[in-house]
């Protein structure tokens, strides 16, 4: 069995870590308090970084069961598509363990997911691109596409596998969750397109042994050729920005002002779709102090808005076209 | 004229369960869904027919207000066996549903306490064991607690209040009377109250009713449910009248530093009821703009054209009183 090492060694849980987040438990601290007296070992060191790395409404929502399923189920299938050192540890524990795609319940689903997979998946490759590839294929052979309704939010996986459609979030839950199943390292992004048929996608990101992402379309949610138009990329696992991997990237620097503003003035980033616009909340500044943005080539509307005593709003607008690697300045003109 | 409604109310369980599927996700026609689903029906026939107040409802509002087995985008729980076990004890000997709101109220309001928790919407099991939740969660909890007991319930929101920077989610019960809001009565003596939750409605620029069918008087209808304006039982409004045949146009208000999208108008929908106040417009491609004012008992009559930047300094969402 590999040892998992340096990460885990370095990020163990501390006593006082612990007590502070079983204290914001409230309800569910029985589980995680069984796992620590249960698990040792490995098991016990991904235990811990579940504990302490994931948010508070998946600890409340965690059970034993699913516990035990995730940190088994990923310890189980660490080296099914890696050799030794071509998974750092960090991309096991944030892309493997961590079971979360996007934001469905957490539900156990990695002993029937593999199964599942294992049984279709035949003839077998270790190779992870052509695995992914087939699992994408068949996740959008077997689901037609549902329309998000307002009721209820993204299904988790299994429920999603037993029903016969799926909306475009819910089949990139089960095919993300299935890789992660079978020992792929994989993560979802979430873009947004300038252009008059822009907005929010996403796609899914696939670490290879070559040592690098590699993204991959997924057919039930395409994206514009050679994703042109893309403004902004972001890993959801991480919230890291991933832009410069797809696009020419260029920078709009924010200066503060020789007068910053004594009123609270916030400042904001959107992209022209067809009828309006679409802040990017990833994007947003502090006008009165230097900052940077890193963005895709395009035409962007930056906004700083101050909150009047009344309740009104007053909004400067400028807009910027940022060229690809160009650098352009923004003062905010209070 | 109880009894005689009672006996006319003929909705079996198969037709229950038919019409919640229906407006149901997909997903829970299978299971493990479906199982909670089936529970759900049973439960809720079975307090109707028990409740004082269960032959009062007519069927139209207990399908669309009592049965559901969701509030919002929570997800899918057995939640009503749980709250049935423990609200019906508080409602027992209470003959009005206003009385038997109140208190479910006191008792919801002694167990949960508003706190911001994260963008998923939690299920009313976590909410109740862990004794916190953001707006729509205890929104959530309150309504499956009320609907546990018969009482109907329907959830209603602003997608961005216009006077301060965030957006809210409350809970409307049902009387014969007419829809009640607690938050604008006080649940002691039911009278009106001033609160920051008044304040804010009464200058909101769009309010919105949930309402799992199809009814003529929504604003829109997706999935199985409409969006009821209501926008008038908080604020004064006025009427904005889109005048084209096709063009698409967004109503935006200003939140959080950044135009935010209230509501699409497309050739579906060219005439809205909204709260007093300045709106920004957005249509066509490449984006134009124009900034537009609703007054009171006015209409604002808005011709989309050709040309319109968007101005480089506006004042939006509400109009400063010493103008």
């Amino acid at each position: 069995m590999t040892v998992i090492t340096a990460v885990l060694i370095a990020g163990l849980l501390s006593p006082a870590t612990r007590d502070s987040l079983l204290a914001e438990t409230h309800g569910n601290r029985e589980v995680w308090e069984d796992a620590f007296l249960t698990f040792s070992g490995e098991e016990l060191l991904c235990v811990e970084y579940l504990f302490k790395s994931i948010p508070r409404l998946d600890r409340l929502e965690m059970t034993g069961e699913a516990l035990l399923d995730h940190v088994r189920g990923a310890l189980s299938t660490r080296n099914r598509y890696y050799q030794e050192g071509t998974l750092p540890d960090s991309l096991f524990l944030s892309c493997i363990l961590f079971f979360r795609v996007d934001q469905e319940p957490v539900t156990g689903y990695r002993h029937e997911l593999g199964r599942y997979w294992n049984r279709e998946l035949t003839p077998r490759t270790s190779d992870v691109l052509q695995t992914a590839s087939r699992v994408a294929e068949t996740v959008h052979t077997m689901l037609e596409p549902a329309e998000q309704g307002y009721l209820g939010g993204i299904e988790p996986p299994l429920v999603v596998l037993s029903s016969s459609a799926a909306t475009p979030a819910e089949s990139t839950v089960l095919f993300c969750a299935s890789l992660k199943s079978l020992g792929i390292a994989a993560r979802q992004i979430t873009g947004w397109f300038h252009g008059e048929d822009g907005g929010r996608r996403r796609w899914v990101e696939v670490w290879v042994p070559e040592g690098r992402w590699e993204p991959l379309a997924l057919p039930w949610e395409p994206v514009p050729d050679g994703f042109r138009g893309l403004a902004l990329a972001v890993s959801e696992t991480t919230g890291e920005a991933v832009t410069r991997h797809y696009a020419e990237t260029g920078q709009i620097r924010i200066h503060s002002g020789d007068e910053p503003p004594e009123e609270e003035w916030m400042g904001t980033v959107s992209i022209p779709v067809r009828s309006g616009y679409i802040p990017l909340d990833w994007a947003w500044f502090t006008p009165g102090t230097e900052d940077s943005l890193e963005l895709g080539p395009g035409s962007y509307l930056i906004c700083t808005g101050r909150r009047n005593a009344d309740g009104s709003v007053t909004m400067l607008t400028e807009t910027v076209i940022l060229e690809p690697g160009g650098d352009r300045a923004y003062r905010p003109g209070y | 004229m109880t009894l005689l409604l009672f006996l006319l109310s003929v909705l079996s369980p198969e037709f229950c369960l038919e019409h919640l599927l229906q407006k149901s996700p997909g997903a829970d026609r299978h299971e493990p869904n479906l199982s909670m689903i089936l529970e759900n029906v049973e439960l809720a026939l079975h307090t109707r027919e028990t409740m004082p107040w269960g032959p009062l409802i007519p069927d139209s509002v207990f399908l669309r207000h009592v049965l559901p087995a969701r509030v919002s985008q929570e997800p899918l729980t057995p939640w009503r066996p749980v709250f049935m076990e423990h609200v019906l004890p508080l409602v027992e000997g209470v003959s009005s549903i206003e009385e038997a709101v109140l208190a479910v109220s006191a008792w919801s309001d002694s167990i949960t306490e508003y706190r911001p928790t994260q963008l998923r919407d939690q299920s009313p099991l976590v909410t109740w064991s862990s004794g916190i939740g953001r707006c729509e969660e205890l929104t959530v909890f309150f309504m499956d607690a009320l609907r546990s007991v018969g009482i109907p319930c329907r959830q209603a929101y602003t997608p961005w209040w216009l006077t301060v920077d965030s957006n809210h989610a409350w809970p409307e019960v049902w009387t014969p009377d007419g829809w009640m809001c607690l938050e604008k009565v006080s649940t002691e003596d039911r009278a009106p109250q001033e609160n920051w939750f008044t304040e804010r409605a009464r200058s909101s620029g769009l309010i919105l009713a949930i309402t799992p069918d199809s009814v003529g008087e929504a604003l829109s209808y997706s999935a199985g449910i409409s969006f009821l304006p209501v926008t008038s039982s908080y604020a004064k409004t006025g009427l904005l009248v889109i005048e084209c045949d096709s063009s698409e146009v967004w109503v935006n208000v200003a939140n959080y530093g950044a135009p935010r999208r209230l509501l699409k108008m497309d050739a579906g929908l060219r005439r809205v009821e909204l709260g007093e106040g300045v709106y920004l417009l957005t249509w066509g491609w490449p984006v134009r703009s124009a900034v537009v004012e609703v007054l009171p008992g006015a209409a604002t009559v808005f011709v989309p054209g050709e040309t319109g930047e968007i101005p480089e300094e506006m004042r939006l969402n509400i109009r400063r009183r010493e103008e």
